[in-house]
């Protein structure tokens, strides 16, 4: 995480927190309804959260666990994995079956890992973890704990533009209002109302594009297009975003809006 | 053709087309008002050269109606029997000047390589076609001097090929340069990178040098005047000014196959205030892609991509937007979702974009040629003029002084010298 901010706002009760860059992107809060020492005391533990989630999941940085399990992976050598690492890979085995293998952490087999006794191993010794779809996700559900935790009834919370979490309501009174536009061209394609729940995009766009890759085939998906999800979980979202656009958008699961934007 | 014709549409019809069209003349043979005068009329379009630029432009032919390909001709046999499978019903040549002796032919396109434009465009002029020929212009500066000559003492109608003045994303970008959207122009950056050899599958060995002509200096100016020529023309109509002075250094650094044609160059064009176009280009590395960069006091265009940037930039993000309404308590929905934001190289310059809604992007990798770069559309400025007569407005001008600046560019490097503009080759257009 570079240089991250914060400001507050007594006059309207709420505070301004930005990470700067943090997991490949960076983190914006707008907290309501707290003190300017409790905003600030809440804003250095997500920082500390987010921080914390870095050390684990980052997989280009060498001094996260991720890379160090991929290492370990390649040398075909088990590896022990912490208590939330272990959480977020059975988590992330569980959305492999809910998509129908969509999703997937290893971007090609998820079943040739093997946890047993806490420690990880895998038959393919080609087999990388990637948490790329689901660690924003993870951390932004671990944000909202902690202001739920703290009594927090008011919340914008946005990584990245492309996964976000609203509690309760905007200050006029009325759910917080999103619009999502191309990133080609700039053309509106949907407003979103958010209260209590989470939005994600996933897509591609001028500036980055084929990051995606169908865990079946091994190809990035090239096509330009955008997916939303809007659910209660933003893991849920985050995930079921990269599935659906793994298969064009062509996804259904209950209590979840899932939306496909040709751009 | 969609986004041709909502274009196209505005001219004259808006108040933003009415000052398009006031600053980019030679759009008025495509107004809307000209097409409906010669609505109904069709111009009798012939060939020469069917290979694969010359295909290209017979696949826009097709969607123009006021066109119809009367006539096709090529002497390499396998091109002309391609262009004869798209054209069912166009006479077939092998020779061009029989092409033109044909009465019942308007207009003649000229995609053939570099070294036979003078030639070609000369005689059809002289047979009393109306021309449409390829950039660059010519291969020679004094075949420069002959074709823009006799442009001058003839009536009929002459294009070359420089479609960026038909576009429409560097139509609107050059108006907000004009109107001093980025400030003071202080210099000019053009690039045009690509990886891979410019080389085309040769059937027989005798046939090098006709089909890969692009590599040999009897035929061709090289990466000047294969790509440069546009951007260079760019930076002209920018500034309004033709650069005084030229240096440069051109090798053969990667692809040393027996051609003759640099493969790297790079050339400094300098005005006489002492603004600057930077210009390079090479083919053994395609990462920097192409782009037309206009660098002013207040912030910097790209007019490629069509877009620019602000050096102080007072736009708000979408988290700010964000907390302006909550300090507001007023509701507005902000543009905060999206794909993922991505770290930006340049410090915190936001992109604008100059034109609104979908454009075409040429990432300057397709040696043919791309939809929507404006090519479509001076097609069809072309073909509407040789109905109406109506001659191009600086269409030549520009063409001539894009190509001689190229081919000084060429002559700087060759002579590892700084050239000054020879004054035997200004015209009255230009302006120092």
């Amino acid at each position: 995480m570079t240089n991250p901010q914060f400001t507050y706002y007594p006059g309207q009760v709420f505070f301004h927190g930005s990470t700067g860059r943090a997991m490949g992107t960076k983190f914006d809060a707008l907290v309501r309804g707290l003190s300017e020492s409790v905003s600030s005391r809440i804003w250095d533990e997500i920082c500390a959260l987010v921080r914390g989630d870095e050390a684990v999941f980052d997989r280009y940085s060498p001094e996260s666990e991720v890379f160090a399990v991929n290492k370990a992976l390649e040398a075909g050598t088990p590896v022990r994995l912490s208590e939330e690492l272990e959480q977020a890979l059975v988590q992330s085995g569980r959305y492999k079956e809910l998509t129908g293998g969509l999703f997937d952490i290893t971007r090609r087999d998820f079943s040739a890992l093997k946890l047993e006794d806490h420690c990880l191993s895998c038959s393919d010794t080609g087999t990388e973890l990637d948490f790329g779809g689901f660690a924003k996700g993870w951390t932004l559900g671990r944000i909202v704990g902690l202001l739920r935790r703290e009594g927090v009834v008011s919340a914008f919370l946005d990584f990245g533009m492309s996964s976000i979490y609203a509690m309760g309501q905007h200050p006029a009174g009325a759910p917080w209002q999103v619009e999502l536009r191309s990133p080609y061209d700039g053309t509106l394609l949907d407003v979103f109302c958010l209260q209590d729940g989470a939005l994600s995009i996933s897509g591609n766009s001028p500036s980055y594009s084929a990051h995606i890759v169908d865990p079946r085939s091994g190809e990035p998906v090239r096509s330009r297009r955008l997916c939303s999800v809007q659910c209660a979980d933003p893991l849920d979202a985050e995930v079921l975003s990269t599935a659906a656009m793994v298969c064009g958008g062509k996804l259904e699961i209950d209590d979840t809006v899932i939306k496909s934007y040709e751009v | 053709m969609e986004d041709r014709r909502e274009f196209l549409k505005q001219l004259g019809c808006v108040a933003g087309g009415a000052a398009l069209l006031a600053g980019a003349p030679w759009l008025s043979s495509c107004t809307p008002e000209r097409i409906r005068e010669i609505s109904g009329e069709k111009a009798r379009i012939a060939l020469i050269g069917t290979g694969s630029r010359g295909q290209y432009h017979i696949h826009n032919l097709l969607l123009i109606p006021h066109a119809r390909i009367v006539a096709l001709c090529d002497c390499y046999e396998p091109n002309l029997q391609a262009a004869a499978a798209l054209c069912p019903g166009a006479k077939l040549y092998r020779d061009y000047r029989k092409l033109l002796e044909d009465k019942d032919i308007d207009g003649v396109i000229i995609s053939t390589p570099l070294g036979s434009h003078a030639a070609i465009t000369l005689d059809a002029l002289s047979a009393g076609k109306h021309v449409f020929c390829e950039k660059a212009m010519a291969r020679t500066l004094d075949e420069c001097k002959a074709v823009y000559d006799a442009y001058r003492k003839s009536d009929k109608v002459l294009y070359f090929c420089m479609q960026r003045m038909f576009d429409e994303k560097y139509l609107r970008g050059m108006k907000l340069l004009h109107d001093g959207l980025i400030g003071e122009i202080v210099g000019m950056r053009c690039h045009w990178f690509r990886n891979a050899d410019w080389r085309r599958e040769v059937p027989s060995p005798e046939l090098e040098r006709q089909i890969n002509w692009r590599l040999y200096k009897e035929h061709s100016g090289g990466l000047m005047t294969e790509l440069a020529c546009h951007q260079i023309e760019v930076c002209n109509l920018a500034v309004g000014r033709i650069p005084q002075s030229i240096s440069g250094m051109g090798d053969i650094v990667y692809w040393k196959d027996g051609r003759e044609v640099y493969d790297s160059v790079n050339v400094i064009y300098r005005y006489a205030d002492g603004r600057k176009i930077n210009y390079e280009s090479l083919i053994s590395n395609k990462f920097n892609g192409m782009e037309d960069q206009i660098l002013g006091k207040k912030g910097t265009m790209e007019l490629a991509k069509g877009v620019y940037y602000l050096e102080e930039d007072n736009s708000r993000s979408g988290i700010e937007c964000l907390i302006d309404s909550m300090k507001e308590k007023v509701l507005t929905s902000v543009p905060l979702a999206g794909p993922s934001w991505r770290p930006e190289v340049k410090g915190q310059y936001i992109p604008h974009n100059i034109v609104e809604g979908k454009i075409s992007v040429n990432g300057g990798q397709n040696m043919i040629g791309v939809d929507n770069d404006g090519s479509d559309v001076i097609l069809s400025a072309f073909c509407s003029a040789c109905i109406t007569g109506e001659k191009a407005v600086n269409v030549v001008e520009e063409a001539y002084c894009a190509t001689v600046l190229c081919l000084l560019g060429n002559k700087a490097m060759e002579e590892q010298r700084t050239i000054l503009f020879p004054e035997y080759y200004k015209i009255p257009y230009m302006k120092f």
